[in-house]
């Protein structure tokens, strides 16, 4: 897969009033694999991932997303999963799955039900009255409904209840084209995900203290990924 | 891992500080040794394994890859993966890996210091446990 | 993509839905109160009051302008908006209809009411002459109507808030500031707009009154060219606010 990288980052620094959540961070991620966006909590994982998302503009730097810088074309081919609750409580469940679905071309109606099903989600129910772990499997099933080339998962099983995290899991997995989707994963913990990731990006505030293809760095270290955070971001 | 119904029956239990690929091809030697994988059974697709293992599918093709090199498998188009059909197989990997396993073995014990006939005796003792312990085959 | 502005649309009024519910919900409830009241006050006095809430409409459609957006980043529901591939019209244009019809409509129900109180007074008499008997009643009618329309004040609170979002600090003061800026931009650039547009004729219109079985006729006339320009002002706040929305706003 030595196709071009579908997201480039070249000295990109954000700041907000009062932190620098980013500073200088040059990345090239490879198309066609699941990423692992590994680093504490504030190391600016989430700021990476929004700006990806064209959610964010970067202070200095630039940022490509398939070549371009975000915009509403990039915003077709990217499926980004954010770590608050951002859906509207007052919609139903399916209610949300319509609204979001109008605006994607790339949306798979028999894998929504499908992923609906897998996650015990009832149609009719309304968003503010489902439990929190349930609110998040909503967004996960959301963000994996449609093919989308490049899927950002911000911190999926973060205060997620354990049966939740391995539907999550789960889930993420059995969709995956791997080759054709690329999925970036951020989170501060490893557990269950050791195994997901074909390559790391450790961040540790707002720069890159590593990248590289996991099983390499598995080998070089002689420790699991968990080990090689806890290792290098000693 | 790799297990008699060619793949229903899946525990994943690997060291996550090692090569997860290498670990693989390592459950699928020793399966055919053991003698619950034969040559011609049909071993779980990529997609299957990296579900039910909850590996990424990449890894997993990339030891199916090598099992191919190495002539372990053979995948038919359309029909899935399978175990070799060479009838030498069995032996060849259940040599090889006799061979791997004694000398990490013997390795382990002269780190420790002892010499080839301390080794040999302890070898004997425990071969003789083993046998009056139980029947042998769950360790 | 493409048809998607309905979507948008249909959520948007789903979403207003409550508030403006509450808002004509208490009007009706304040002009049910006045209708007991008549025989008790002077008919003047509930007729006026009837008609005060026209004074707040303004204000409400200001307010809700406001707010329609500021519940969308309250609620993180930016995340979704900013994540959607569409263009910034939809998400302004759809919030600008909305609070628009809201306005349209707490005027209906308020002169609504207030017609129906003046028929239960008794004898239908027109706004005109009221307006003639008790001209603090026609200030307060028609200042309230005539007063920036609510497509015009829905544009220029939004505009305000999107605007002040770029701010980086101090987010309030740029909005109390960009309010009577862009306010104030509507009309001059009106004026200006208007400019090519002076050789359109008035339109006339006249207004009957039957008051004791003697038809009194009033005439009035509209400008054409200030409500052009006004429009295209606005048409240039609305563009730039969805311009904002879809290549500056952050989360």
């Amino acid at each position: 897969m030595t196709a071009d990288p579908i997201v480039v980052l070249r000295d990109v620094y954000k700041r907000f009033p009062g932190a620098e959540a980013l500073r200088g961070v040059s990345l090239d991620l490879p198309a066609g694999q699941i990423v692992g966006l590994l680093g504490p909590n504030g190391s600016g994982k989430s700021t990476l991932l929004k700006l990806m998302a064209g959610l964010y503009r970067p202070s200095s730097g630039t940022v490509l997303v398939g070549g371009r810088a975000p915009d509403r074309r990039t915003k077709t081919i990217v499926s980004y999963l954010p770590e608050v609750d951002h859906l509207y409580p007052w919609m139903t469940v399916q209610g949300s799955l319509e609204f979001v679905r109008a605006f994607f071309a790339d949306w798979d109606d028999e894998r929504a039900r499908a992923l609906l099903d897998f996650m015990g989600l009832a149609p009719g129910k309304k968003v503010g009255a489902l439990s929190k772990g349930m609110r998040a499997r909503l967004r996960l099933v959301l963000a994996l409904a449609r093919s989308a080339p490049l899927v950002l998962l911000d911190e999926p099983l973060s205060g997620i209840d354990p049966p939740s995290r391995s539907r999550i899991v789960d889930a993420i997995l059995s969709e995956y084209r791997a080759g054709r989707q690329t999925i970036v994963i951020s989170t501060h913990e490893v557990l269950e995900t050791e195994a997901l990731f074909e390559q790391l990006v450790l961040l540790e505030s707002g720069t890159v203290k590593l990248q590289g293809d996991a099983e390499r760095l598995r080998a070089e270290f002689g420790r699991s990924v968990q080990g090689i955070m806890e290792e290098v971001l000693a | 891992m790799f297990g008699l119904n060619g793949g229903t029956q899946l525990q994943l239990r690997f060291d996550p500080e090692r090569p997860i690929y290498q670990q693989i091809i390592d459950e699928f030697k020793r399966a055919v040794a053991r003698g619950d994988l034969k040559p011609g059974d049909r071993i779980p697709s990529q997609r299957e394994l990296a579900t039910q293992a909850r590996v990424n599918p990449n890894t997993v093709q990339r030891a199916y890859r090598e099992m191919e090199w190495m002539g372990l498998v053979e995948t038919l188009r359309g029909q899935g993966t399978f175990v070799a059909g060479e009838p030498a197989l069995l032996a060849t990997l259940r040599a090889e890996m006799a061979d791997e396993a004694v000398e990490r073995y013997v390795g382990e014990m002269r780190a420790l210091g002892f010499s080839s006939q301390e080794i040999l005796e302890r070898t004997k003792r425990s071969l003789a446990q083993v046998k009056e312990g139980g029947d042998g085959n769950d360790g | 993509m493409k048809g998607a502005f309905w979507p948008m649309l249909r959520k948007e009024f789903r979403q207003a839905l409550p508030a403006a519910a509450g808002i004509i919900a208490a009007v009706m409830a304040w002009q049910m109160f006045l209708y007991t009241r008549i025989g008790r006050w002077p008919m003047d006095v509930v007729l006026i009051v009837s008609a005060l809430p026209f004074g707040f409409v303004p204000l409400w459609v200001l307010s809700r302008g406001l707010s329609t957006l500021r519940q969308e980043w309250a609620g993180n529901h930016m995340y979704l908006l900013l994540s959607l591939p569409i263009p910034g019209w939809y998400i302004a244009g759809a919030k600008v209809l909305v609070v628009t019809v809201e306005g349209l409509a707490y005027g209906v129900v308020i002169g609504a009411g207030w017609l129906l109180l003046a028929r239960g007074s008794g004898g239908l008499e027109l706004v005109a002459l009221e307006a003639v008997r008790l001209p603090w009643g026609a200030i307060i009618l028609l200042g309230g109507l005539s007063l920036t329309s609510p497509l015009a004040t829905a544009v220029v609170a939004q505009f305000s808030y999107v605007a002040s979002r770029l701010a980086p600090r101090l987010r309030g003061l740029a909005l109390a500031v960009l309010l009577p800026l862009s306010g104030w931009f509507v009309t001059r650039a009106g004026t200006v707009l208007a400019l090519p547009f002076l050789w359109l004729p008035h339109i006339d219109f006249t207004v009957h009154a039957v008051v004791d079985g003697v038809t009194v006729r009033s005439g009035m006339a509209l400008d054409v060219a200030p409500v052009i320009g006004s429009l295209l002002a606005v048409a240039a706040l609305f563009w730039a606010t969805a311009t904002l929305l879809e290549r500056d706003v952050e989360l």
